[in-house]
């Protein structure tokens, strides 16, 4: 497990992109002789990421007073946020902050490493997610079975597939089709 | 003696003078008288001619105011027995020219009728003919209609049928499966939701797409 874990900070790219941005402001802000690391903290982060970085520091043993290596862990922190994959989902809801949370611990625990979402939003997905990682695309999500199922309907086949048929919106497990793009 | 001499001699020329100066007086006085009788008798003679000649022109004038009365009085009566004439004869010939009149329009509205009648007699008789002409056309065309424009135009038409209860059909499942999606959607709770993008992690894990 990477000691940097920055997944109480950010989930989405969006948020990843402004956690950046203001750990370059901190560290602008580090060449001010009048620099004062708590107040600077409070401008520029909110009063719980603030908590979580001072924890983070310490957990890190990056002393407050220390300036140099201040300075130096913040730059680890950019790099690190540069070098974290993207996951672009496609999903059918517009997610809560508690399903982003909750997804980012799935990662971390199964794949074990951190990684931020680009989450799209397309209801005709019904449910399940679309998966785009590393040029690699997945459709798992319950539309295609769901045309399958409405076309055999509209064609007025009488024999619809069992599996198919019996799969609820509730507890239907969407099959995934997966396609291999090149990107 | 000299100077009674000249004394006589002048005396005697004085004496003379005065002699001429006074027969010239009387002579002068004479004729001075003469003249005033011929004056007096040339004016008496004037104002005689004068008034001959006013008691004549006062003639004349009279005269002649009444020959001018005489002439004014017959001219009145010449104008109104002309004007009376010209009268009558403008009424009679307005009376002359209303009969007339009369007499054209009723010829001109007798030959308007007749040609009128005549006109609209042929022109029917045109219109019988064109219409029978247009009928038998029509006729015809109808006969051709329906041997070889209708098959073809029924072909088209249940072409054309068909070709739009296809799209309808296709309208209506784009609208169906919109619908379901949507409603199915908005059936699955949260929760639901998160287990379903979860459990597609799992699968993709599973195929290997994180290595």
């Amino acid at each position: 497990m990477d000691k940097l874990d920055l997944s109480n900070f950010f989930t989405t790219k969006y948020e990843a992109q402004d956690f950046a941005e203001r750990i370059s402001q901190i560290i602008e802000r580090m060449y001010d002789a009048k620099f004062n690391v708590e107040q600077v903290f409070a401008d520029t982060l909110s009063i719980q990421k603030k908590d979580k970085f001072i924890e983070l520091l310490r957990n890190n043993s990056i002393p407050l007073s220390d300036t140099s290596k201040l300075k130096q862990f913040m730059n680890d922190i950019l790099e690190k946020i540069s070098k974290i994959p993207v996951l672009t989902l496609t999903i059918a809801f517009n997610p809560t902050q508690e399903t982003l949370e909750s997804l980012s611990s799935w990662c971390t625990l199964n794949i074990g490493k951190q990684l931020v979402f680009d989450i799209n939003v397309d209801p005709n997905l019904i449910g399940g997610a679309v998966i785009l990682y590393g040029g690699k695309y997945y459709d798992f999500s319950a539309k295609p079975q769901f045309e399958k199922v409405l076309e055999e309907i509209l064609n007025n086949k009488t024999t619809v597939a069992p599996a198919a048929s019996q799969n609820t919106p509730q507890n239907s497990q969407p099959e995934g089709v997966a396609v291999v793009a090149n990107t | 003696m000299p100077v009674l001499f000249f004394q006589i001699f002048t005396l005697v020329s004085d004496s003379a003078l005065l002699i001429f100066v006074i027969y010239y007086f009387f002579k002068f006085r004479n004729k001075e008288h003469e003249i005033n009788i011929r004056e007096k008798k040339i004016d008496t003679d004037y104002h005689q001619v004068v008034d001959t000649a006013l008691a004549r022109e006062r003639k004349i004038i009279d005269d002649a105011t009444d020959e001018a009365g005489q002439i004014i009085k017959n001219t009145q009566y010449v104008t109104n027995e002309s004007e009376q004439a010209v009268e009558q004869i403008l009424q009679q010939i307005a009376n002359d020219i209303k009969q007339k009149a009369s007499g054209e329009a009723q010829n001109f509205t007798q030959n308007y009728q007749d040609s009128l009648k005549q006109l609209s007699d042929q022109s029917l008789s045109d219109f019988t003919a064109v219409v029978a002409n247009l009928k038998s056309d029509l006729q015809k065309q109808v006969s051709e209609f329906h041997a070889s424009l209708l098959p073809a135009l029924e072909k088209e038409i249940e072409e054309y049928k068909k070709e739009r209860l296809a799209e309808t059909d296709k309208t209506i499942n784009n609208i169906i499966q919109k619908v379901s999606m949507e409603v199915f959607n908005k059936s699955i709770s949260t929760t639901d939701h998160q287990k379903l993008i979860i459990e597609s992690l799992d699968k993709a894990k599973k195929q290997g797409i994180f290595e």
